[in-house]
C-alpha cells in the first residue's frame, strides 16, 4: 500500500496549533512522511477540497450480533459499516448469542477479526447470560483479551453483583461498563418521564432512575476501588453527580445530543432508543459536558434489529437504532456551531481509547497508520445502509460532512 | 371562532392534532345527525359505497356498536373484525392486517388496539382514512367529543366552566383525550384520583390535581367519572376496591352533602358500587345515557367529515 493525502488538515492534539496544511505519504501501514508537497511519483491519492486527518474513531458498546443473531448483524457487515462511519476499533457489548462470557467466546470474536481494517476488543459479561445474577471468570476473560465488562444493553440491577465486579477487577483488570439506571423504577418506561409521555400516553422513564443509578455505582466504585464508566448518560441530574466525581468516565450516546423527547410527537419507533431522549435542558447540558470534559466520549449506540422487532406501533416496538455509519456524520452536521472539530475527534477517537486504557495512535512520521479521513463540507445522503439492519432515524437524510475513509493494519476502505 | 366546513386532517388519530374549528365542525355536524337519529327513519344515503373496516384488537362491546350502528345509519359497507386482547401478543400481528387492509380496498378504518400509538403506525403505513377507538393509554378521541357534546347539552358554553375527571388518570385514553377536549374549548379541568394513578407530570397539560374527592366535587360543575382499570395495571397502584370505594367512590350521600348540584358522566362501563354508586348512575344529574345516544351522533359526523375530505 502507498497512499498520499493531499492537503490534509491534520485534527490531533498534537497538531492543533498548526494552521497550514500538509501532505502525508504512506507506505506498508507507515506514516513516512508529513511535509508540505510530497512528489506523488506513482502513488495513490486521496484529496478532496477540504480534506481533513484524525487518528480512527473507536466505538465503546457496538452490538455486533455475531455470534448467533447474524441475521441482525454479523462481523463482515459491522466490519464495513464501522468503516463507513469512520470507526478504526470497536469495543462491542457482550449481548449475543451466546453471550461473550468466557475466554471461548473472547477467542471467537478475536480470531475472526484478526488483521481487518477495525480492531476489536471484545467487552465480557460481568454476568452469566447477562442474567444479572452470578459473575463470570473476568481474569481468564482478560488474559484472552476482554478489555472490559459489561452486560451491555441489561443494565446491572443487583446492588451486590455491581459491587463483586468492581472488586474482582482489582485482580483481573478491565474497566466496569455500565448505563446507570434504578431498574425497578424504570422497567416499564418506553419514553423519558415528562409533558411528552404524558400526552403521548406512555409510560415514563423518569430521570430520577439515572441518577440514583449513577450514585448507586460511584458509591460502590469508591467503596471497592474499582474502575468504573458511567455508560451513555443522558440527565442533567446526571452530570451534576459526574462533576463530583472525576474518576469515573462517562460516554454520551449520540442521539441524546441531537433530539429530544419532543421529536417523538409522532412516534417514531427509530427514535425509541435507551437511554431516552430527553429534554432540551438535558440536551445542552450533554453538549456542554462534553466541551467541559466531563464527559469523555460518544458512542453510536449502535444497536441492528430486524425489521419485524422495529416495524410495530410504538409501544410494541424494541428499543435501539443502528448509528456506526451516521453518529459523526451528524455531529459533525448539526453540532458544528457548539462543538469544534478538534473536540469531537476528541470524543469520538481519543476518548472512548482513554476510558479503555488503550494505546492511542498518532500522527507523527514513524507511527503506525491508524486513520480517519474526512471532509467537512461534502453534501451526502444516506441511502446505502452497509449494516445489516435498517432501523435508523436517519435513513434517506442527508448530511453535510462525509467521512471519505479509514486506514488500519496495512489496509486502506475509501467510503465509496 | 372562524367558521370552516373540512376537518384539518384526514384522520382522527387524537384529539391533541385536532383544532378548536375542526372540534366546533364535528359538534356542530353531530348536532344535525342527533336530529336524523330521532327520525322515524333513521338512516341517511351520505356514505353509500364506502367501505369501513372495524378492527377490534381489544375488547369492547359499546364502543364497536356504536360505531357500527354510526356507520349503518349512514349506508356504509361495513366488515368486522374482533380478536381478544389474548391474541395481540406483542401485536405482531397488526402489520398483516396492514396488509390485508391495502388488499381489501377499504376507505376507512376505525381501530381499537392495546398499544399507544398504534393507529399512528397505521396511518404511517396506509392510505385508509383511520378513527382511533381508543390506542392503549394514549387517546380515545370519539369518546371526548361525545362527552364534550353531551356536556354542551347541559352547560352549552363551556369556557370558564369546571370540569372534573376522576379515577384512573394514569392508565386512561379517556382522561388524556377528554383533558386534550376541554382545555382546547376553555374550560378548567381538574383532575382527581390516589396520587399512585396520576401521572407526575400531568399538570404540564394545563390541568390542576386534586387528591380529595369531596374538595374536588366543591369545585366542579361536571365530574366526568372514570372506570377504575385493574385490567390495565401490571403492578398494584392501589391496595384494594374497597379502600377506593370509600375515599373516592360518589355516592348520593357525598353528592346531596355538596351545596351545589354537579353533572355526573360516566364513559362506561360502569363498576356500580365502586367508583360510582347505583343511586348515582340512575339519578336525575347523570347524563350517562345520554353519552351513549349522543355517541353514535359524533361517531356518525366524524364518519361523514373523513368522508367528505376523501373526495
Amino acid at each position: 500500500m502507498k497512499l498520499i493525502l493531499r492537503r490534509a488538515k491534520i485534527v490531533d492534539p498534537s497538531w492543533n496549533k498548526e494552521k497550514k496544511r500538509f501532505d502525508i505519504e504512506i507506505k506498508n501501514g507507515i506514516i513516512e512522511r508529513i511535509a508540505e508537497n510530497i512528489d506523488i511519483n506513482g502513488h495513490q491519492v486521496l484529496e478532496s477540497d477540504d480534506l481533513h486527518v484524525s487518528i480512527g474513531f473507536f466505538d465503546i458498546g457496538t452490538i455486533v450480533g455475531e455470534p448467533g443473531l447474524e441475521h441482525r448483524e454479523d462481523l463482515e457487515s459491522i466490519t464495513r459499516a464501522a468503516c463507513a462511519g469512520g470507526y478504526t476499533g470497536i469495543a462491542p457489548f457482550p449481548n449475543t448469542n451466546p453471550v461473550i462470557q468466557s475466554k471461548s467466546e473472547i477467542k471467537f470474536i478475536i480470531n475472526n477479526t484478526a488483521e481487518r481494517v477495525v480492531d476489536f476488543y471484545p467487552i465480557g459479561a460481568i454476568s452469566k447470560n447477562a442474567k444479572g445474577e452470578d459473575i463470570t471468570e473476568f481474569i481468564d476473560m482478560v488474559q484472552h483479551g476482554a478489555v472490559a465488562f459489561s452486560d451491555g444493553i441489561q443494565t446491572i440491577a443487583n446492588a451486590g453483583l455491581m459491587l463483586r465486579a468492581l472488586q474482582y477487577t482489582k485482580a483481573s483488570g478491565g474497566v466496569i461498563i455500565n448505563h446507570p439506571d434504578m431498574v425497578s423504577i424504570s422497567e416499564t418506561g418506553q419514553v423519558h418521564e415528562g409533558e411528552v409521555s404524558v400526552s403521548l400516553g406512555l409510560e415514563g422513564l423518569p430521570e430520577m432512575a439515572e441518577l440514583l443509578g449513577l450514585q448507586r455505582d460511584i458509591t460502590l466504585s469508591e467503596y471497592a476501588e474499582g474502575v468504573l464508566c458511567a455508560y451513555n448518560i443522558s440527565t442533567k441530574s446526571a452530570i451534576n453527580i459526574l462533576k463530583k466525581a472525576p474518576q469515573v468516565s462517562a460516554t454520551v450516546g449520540y442521539l441524546n445530543l441531537l433530539y429530544t423527547d419532543e421529536d417523538l410527537e409522532e412516534f417514531n419507533v427509530n427514535l425509541k432508543v435507551k437511554p431516552p431522549l430527553r429534554e432540551e435542558k438535558d440536551r445542552r447540558a450533554l453538549v456542554k459536558a462534553l466541551i467541559n470534559d466531563e464527559i469523555d466520549a460518544i458512542t453510536s449506540g449502535h444497536q441492528p434489529l430486524e425489521e419485524e422487532l422495529k416495524k410495530k406501533s410504538f409501544a410494541f416496538a424494541d428499543f435501539g437504532a443502528i448509528g456506526i455509519e451516521t453518529a459523526f456524520p451528524a455531529i459533525l452536521s448539526e453540532l458544528k456551531d457548539l462543538l469544534e472539530i478538534g473536540k469531537m475527534i476528541e470524543k469520538f477517537a481519543h476518548g472512548p481509547r482513554k476510558i479503555l486504557n488503550l494505546d492511542i495512535p498518532e500522527i507523527k512520521e514513524g507511527a503506525v497508520a491508524n486513520l480517519c479521513m474526512f471532509d467537512p463540507g461534502i453534501d451526502w445522503t444516506y441511502d446505502e445502509v452497509k449494516s445489516k439492519s435498517k432501523n435508523s432515524p436517519f435513513l434517506n437524510r442527508s448530511f453535510l460532512g462525509k467521512v471519505l475513509g479509514v486506514i488500519n493494519n496495512k489496509k486502506f476502505v475509501p467510503n465509496e | 371562532m372562524a367558521e370552516t366546513k373540512e376537518l384539518s386532517s384526514k384522520h382522527i388519530l387524537g384529539i391533541k392534532n385536532l383544532k378548536p374549528e375542526d372540534l366546533h365542525l364535528i359538534f356542530k355536524t353531530a348536532k344535525n345527525f342527533k336530529e336524523v337519529i330521532n327520525r322515524p327513519i333513521k338512516k341517511v344515503p351520505s356514505l353509500r359505497d364506502v367501505t369501513i373496516a372495524n378492527l377490534f384488537f381489544e375488547n369492547s362491546t359499546r364502543t364497536r356498536i356504536s360505531f357500527e350502528l354510526a356507520e349503518k345509519r349512514l349506508s356504509a359497507d361495513v366488515v368486522n373484525f374482533s380478536a381478544g386482547s389474548s391474541s395481540v401478543k406483542k401485536g405482531e400481528t397488526l402489520l398483516d392486517t396492514v396488509n390485508n387492509i391495502l388488499s381489501m380496498k377499504v376507505d376507512m378504518v376505525v381501530m381499537r388496539h392495546p398499544a399507544p400509538g398504534a393507529c399512528a403506525f397505521l396511518a404511517q403505513n396506509i392510505e385508509a382514512n383511520i378513527i382511533n377507538a381508543g390506542d392503549g393509554t394514549h387517546e380515545h378521541p370519539t369518546q371526548a367529543l361525545l362527552d364534550a357534546y353531551s356536556m354542551m347539552e347541559v352547560i352549552p358554553q363551556l369556557k370558564g366552566k369546571n370540569v372534573l375527571i376522576c379515577g384512573d388518570i394514569k392508565h386512561s385514553r379517556v382522561a388524556l383525550s377528554n383533558i386534550f377536549c376541554l382545555t382546547k374549548l376553555g374550560a378548567n379541568v381538574k383532575v382527581c384520583g390516589p396520587p399512585t394513578l396520576i401521572p407526575k407530570y400531568i399538570s404540564k397539560l394545563g390541568v390542576s390535581v386534586e387528591y380529595n374527592m369531596r374538595k374536588a366535587l366543591e369545585w366542579a360543575d361536571i365530574a366526568n367519572v372514570l372506570r377504575i382499570q385493574l385490567e390495565r395495571q401490571d403492578i398494584r397502584y392501589i391496595p384494594s376496591l374497597r379502600e377506593y370505594a370509600q375515599y373516592y367512590g360518589i355516592d348520593k350521600t357525598l353528592l346531596n352533602s355538596l351545596n351545589k348540584p354537579v353533572v355526573i358522566m360516566h364513559p362506561g362501563p360502569i363498576n356500580r358500587g365502586v367508583e360510582i354508586s347505583s343511586d348515582v348512575a340512575d339519578s336525575d344529574q347523570s347524563i350517562i345515557l345520554q353519552q351513549v345516544e349522543n355517541g353514535v351522533a359524533v361517531r356518525m359526523a366524524v364518519l361523514y367529515l373523513l368522508a367528505a375530505k376523501r373526495k
